[in-house]
């Protein structure tokens, strides 16, 4: 009796299974998705995952400050899993409120960022300002 | 050249635990060698990381010599010493059926896409970065614990309460790496998967037949919540895996107390367990009470040796989680959302409305066939119809465990500073994957006079 009952929920767990194991693959996306991901360089992972524009400009960032300097990301959600990635891939550059670099990814036009230069501009959203006098 | 490096990681972590577990003779025991390799894994990781923080207070710095000489002294120690002993042996005939052949194809699978979704992406997912890699890094740019970490930087990342156990094993395979490669450092992971389906497997193994020990093996290899969780960077499986390996190994004592030296290891795996999560210092407490019970239970409370065994059991916890739990209270870090000063009768009380929350989440999961496949309606159906068996021999240790383990969790959330509904929602269905090996092998135990296989 029990074993009849065990043998009939083994079959239903192994058609979820099943189920559940092509439900990710193909109507989730994720073979899709790894088929993206499988001939990318660890950057590129990177650069997909994070969204290839915020990582650009990561990047961009990241070569124009020098060590120890400090940065303030500007149009990303606060406490994003964005935010956190950024802090990931910037460190040993800290975030405080009054930085060196504004790093801002979605400007909006009337806002204006005193005291600061722009040092990179990659389009009309996204740049890397830094504050004057900044090492 | 970097995977290269990745194995001797892997291999030095292996090594360190194996030493571990030859200074306490393990062998003798009788532990089977798989069991021994599988366990030195995730003794080695947990060893190397408290090693790595004892580096802060020595002021030593990460190398891949400061990190193996210490290991490879206790080798040269432990060759001085006598590790005979009689291993059990596991009976089975040649011949493999087709079911057999099978289930290990299931496993395989299961398996081989756990490491494939682990190396196919870098670190990315929230709490992987936010609360650990991000403290990998630092570790691994400062090539230590910088000594403003605890006072200073740690309050700029959210938890600095979390135990660091994670964020320095990965230090330990960057530093062997000598780059900062956020996707192989993944290994770790799908390898305590590893560790905890073969812990399971030889596990059930000593009771029944190889088909019925793989059964249960591709149960729980096949949990679609326990195999996404074998590849995300979280700390919820290799807790998972101390839980599980302490908990097998004392239940292993409780049945043979001559083999002493499974308790000890119970004891070292607990104690990593809650040096690896805050919630593994809940189990911590849940195997201490598991022991009480067995004294009280077992030996009527009057056998000073089962005394003994407890004071052993808590001292080796107090001593894998003192540094820990020192830097903690020197450098004033708290936990900001549990709140122990709550648990108190009165605000208990107060808190009672939780249980609606709790339970309602709760439910979602056990009829949660996306995560979790059938395994909770199955289990309680097995529970409901072997009764009579749930409290029989050590498997009403099992059945304690996993209670305490529930209510842990309960009285976790009814203490919780953090808006029960959103808590719950991020926390409920990891929660369940820590004691989920535990669960599969009682259902094992339950069932092992009903299903021939």
């Amino acid at each position: 009796m029990v074993y009849k009952i065990f043998k009939i929920a083994f079959a239903v767990w192994i058609a979820l299974w099943v189920m559940f194991g092509v439900r990710e693959l193909f109507i989730k996306g994720a073979a899709k998705e790894y088929g993206k991901l499988f001939f990318r360089s660890l950057e590129g992972k990177h650069s997909y995952l994070t969204g290839d524009k915020l990582y650009e400009l990561i990047t961009a960032a990241n070569k124009k400050m020098p060590p120890n300097a400090t940065y303030k990301l500007i149009g990303v959600e606060k406490d994003s899993i964005e935010v956190r990635r950024v802090a990931y891939y910037l460190y040993p550059h800290f975030e405080t409120d009054d930085a060196d670099f504004l790093i801002i990814y979605d400007s909006r036009g009337d806002v204006v960022y005193e005291g600061y230069d722009i040092v990179e501009s990659l389009d009309s959203a996204r740049c890397v300002m830094k504050k004057r006098g900044a090492q | 050249m970097q995977i290269v490096m990745l194995v001797i990681a892997l291999l030095t972590a292996v090594f360190a635990g194996w030493n571990i577990l030859r200074l306490v003779s393990f062998k003798r025991a009788g532990a089977l060698p798989a069991e021994e390799l599988l366990t030195a894994y995730g003794l080695g990781i947990g060893a190397i990381s408290l090693q790595m923080l004892l580096f802060y207070f020595l002021n030593v710095r990460y190398t891949i010599l400061t990190i193996t000489v210490p290991w490879i002294a206790l080798f040269i120690l432990n060759m001085r010493s006598n590790g005979t002993g009689v291993r059990d042996r596991l009976k089975d005939g040649e011949n493999r059926p087709v079911i057999e052949k099978l289930l290990v194809l299931g496993i395989s699978l299961e398996v081989a896409y756990a490491f494939f979704r682990a190396l196919i992406k870098p670190i990315e997912s929230y709490d992987a970065v936010a609360i650990y890699a991000i403290k990998a890094k630092i570790f691994y740019l400062a090539q230590s614990i910088p000594s403003d970490y605890f006072t200073r930087i740690s309050a700029l990342y959210p938890h600095p309460d979390y135990p660091l156990c994670i964020p320095l094993a990965e230090t330990f395979i960057y530093t062997f790496l000598g780059s900062f490669n956020d996707q192989l450092v993944k290994m770790i992971f799908p390898l305590f998967f590893v560790g905890i389906l073969g812990m399971l497997y030889f596990a059930v193994r000593r009771f029944a037949s190889r088909a019925y020990a793989l059964l249960f093996t591709f149960l729980l290899a096949s949990i679609p919540q326990f195999n996404s969780y074998a590849a995300n960077a979280y700390q919820d499986l290799p807790l998972a895996y101390y839980y599980f390996v302490s908990a097998i190994f004392l239940f292993r004592w409780m049945e043979d107390r001559s083999r002493s030296q499974y308790l000890v290891v119970s004891a070292v795996m607990a104690g990593l367990a809650g040096w690896t999560k805050n919630e593994g210092m809940m189990y911590c407490v849940v195997n201490t009470a598991v022991i009480f019970a067995f004294a009280l239970l077992d030996t009527g409370g009057r056998s000073w040796k089962t005394v003994r065994s407890l004071a052993v059991y808590l001292s080796i916890i107090f001593v894998i989680m003192l540094p820990w739990t020192w830097i903690k209270k020197t450098s004033g870090i708290v936990n900001g959302e549990i709140e122990l000063a709550n648990l108190n009768p009165s605000n208990m009380l107060k808190q009672i409305y939780k249980i609606v929350p709790i339970f309602y989440e709760f439910q979602k999961q056990f009829f949660g066939p996306k995560k979790w496949n059938i395994l909770f309606p199955a289990a309680a159906f097995i529970m409901i119809l072997n009764y009579k068996k749930l409290f029989q021999g050590t498997g009403k240790y099992i059945f304690i465990s996993l209670a305490l383990s529930v209510a842990g969790y309960c009285v976790f959330y009814m203490i919780s500073l953090v808006e029960i509904n959103y808590f719950l929602s991020k926390t409920w269905s990891r929660f369940l994957i820590h004691f989920l090996p535990v669960l599969v092998y009682y259902l094992a135990t339950l069932l092992k006079e009903d299903v021939k296989l």
